[in-house]
């Protein structure tokens, strides 16, 4: 697995007839991938029939959300996604095709034989990433010969909700926030912590409106998950004048989101007031 | 109070009989319900000197439950439960609670 210049990811799994990833071959097949992000050109380039191959190369560009692939022998991706259930995509021996990922959606490319990818597949679809791959490894016979696995998941869409800024909302909040977490993939900490930065963020703006007695404000929170980031932003509709700050109570607050995400930046104006969040993923 | 489908539902009771009295809180602890912790603490407080809090079935809180418990550490023993792991423990390190008052670790 590599990841070209342009920030695309080129992935091959492979096996040789005694089950085995010959040495050196890897590298080979990366160096041609490097040059010309093309998987079929990739797979034709390496010696692949001398050493007997059985080969899946792709390549992921994030940005476009699309999964390019060859093969050599019936080797297939898996693609589920959020709604869809696992399923092989077409074969591409000798070919190159292209599948688009839908958001949210998984894609597992597997060494094993390609009726087993969709089938595991269908067994970690819905698991984190990390568990995802614990599940994968539980699933295999014990006397089954080595496999490659590569798990990858396309970010969801991004998130946007707004809601009365009142106290008994900010469980809606975290209710869609959790959901949209879990599908993003991120592991359990940062997740944590992007739901206590955002909860955080969300009830400062609810005290606000209850101290400042003004009705009718909505609580509007965004959340975005690209190039490694999750970014967020809170903000809310209401032109109150912030409340003079009680000592030792809202500092809790601004500290705990600065110590959560990376990146903090507030601006109020007089048509409301937006936190923005970033908090880097780690990988 | 409704049940939010998916997060868990805030409840707080009182353990009968120990010594320091216990309250056990559960679910999602946040601004909405805070109130309600705040009263039960002082409830079974009820002129006692040392209290103990259990946290550790405690799925969300934030610094409304902070500035509730350091208002509580401020002329009271307090005593945290929480677990080994997770944003609860997160929270009591970032927010200094673990220096006013004692943090045990439970699993």
């Amino acid at each position: 697995m590599t990841e070209l210049d342009d920030g695309r990811v080129a992935i091959t799994v492979g096996r040789s007839a005694d089950e085995t990833f010959p040495a050196g071959l890897g590298a080979q097949i990366t160096g041609v991938f490097r040059e010309t992000g093309d998987p079929l050109a990739a797979l034709a380039a390496a010696p692949t029939a001398a050493n007997d191959l059985t080969a899946l190369s792709a390549v992921i560009d994030r940005s476009a959300a699309r999964l390019t692939y060859s093969s050599v022998g019936d080797l297939r991706p898996a693609l589920a996604g959020p709604d869809a259930a696992p399923a092989l995509l077409e074969s591409a021996v000798g070919r190159l095709r292209t599948a688009q990922l839908s958001p949210a959606a998984t894609v597992l490319l597997c060494s094993a034989a390609a009726d087993h990818a969709a089938a595991l597949l269908g067994r970690c679809v819905s698991l984190h990433p990390d568990q995802a791959a614990d599940r994968i490894i539980e699933s295999l016979p014990v006397s089954s010969a080595p496999m490659a696995a590569v798990l990858y998941r396309q970010p969801p869409s991004p998130l946007r909700l707004t809601v009365p800024a009142d106290p008994t909302n900010l469980a809606t909040v975290r209710h869609h926030l959790r959901g949209w977490l879990a599908l993003t993939g991120v592991d359990s900490e940062t997740s944590a912590d992007a739901l206590l930065a955002v909860g955080e963020a969300a009830s400062n703006t609810t005290e606000h409106a209850a101290a400042g007695a003004v009705h009718g404000v909505d609580l509007t929170v965004t959340a975005a998950f690209a190039d490694g980031r999750l970014r967020f932003t809170v903000s809310d509709n209401g032109c109150w004048k912030p409340p003079p700050d009680l000592p030792g109570n809202r500092g809790h607050g601004i500290r705990l989101i600065h110590a959560l995400v990376d990146d903090v930046d507030l601006i109020a104006t007089t048509q409301g007031t937006t936190v923005n969040m970033v908090k880097e993923v780690r990988r | 109070m409704t049940d939010q489908p998916g997060a868990a539902r805030f409840t707080v009771t009182l353990a009968a009989g120990d010594e320091p009295p216990t309250v056990v809180v559960s679910g999602d602890l946040d601004l909405a319900n805070v109130a309600e912790f705040e009263e039960a603490m002082a409830g079974a407080l009820d002129g006692a000197p040392a209290l103990t809090v259990d946290l550790t079935g405690v799925t969300y809180c934030d610094s409304a439950a902070v500035r509730a418990l350091f208002a509580l550490a401020a002329t009271t023993q307090l005593t945290m439960l929480v677990r080994q792991t997770g944003h609860i423990k997160t929270l009591l390190g970032i927010s200094g609670l673990d220096r006013v008052a004692t943090v045990v670790t439970k699993e």
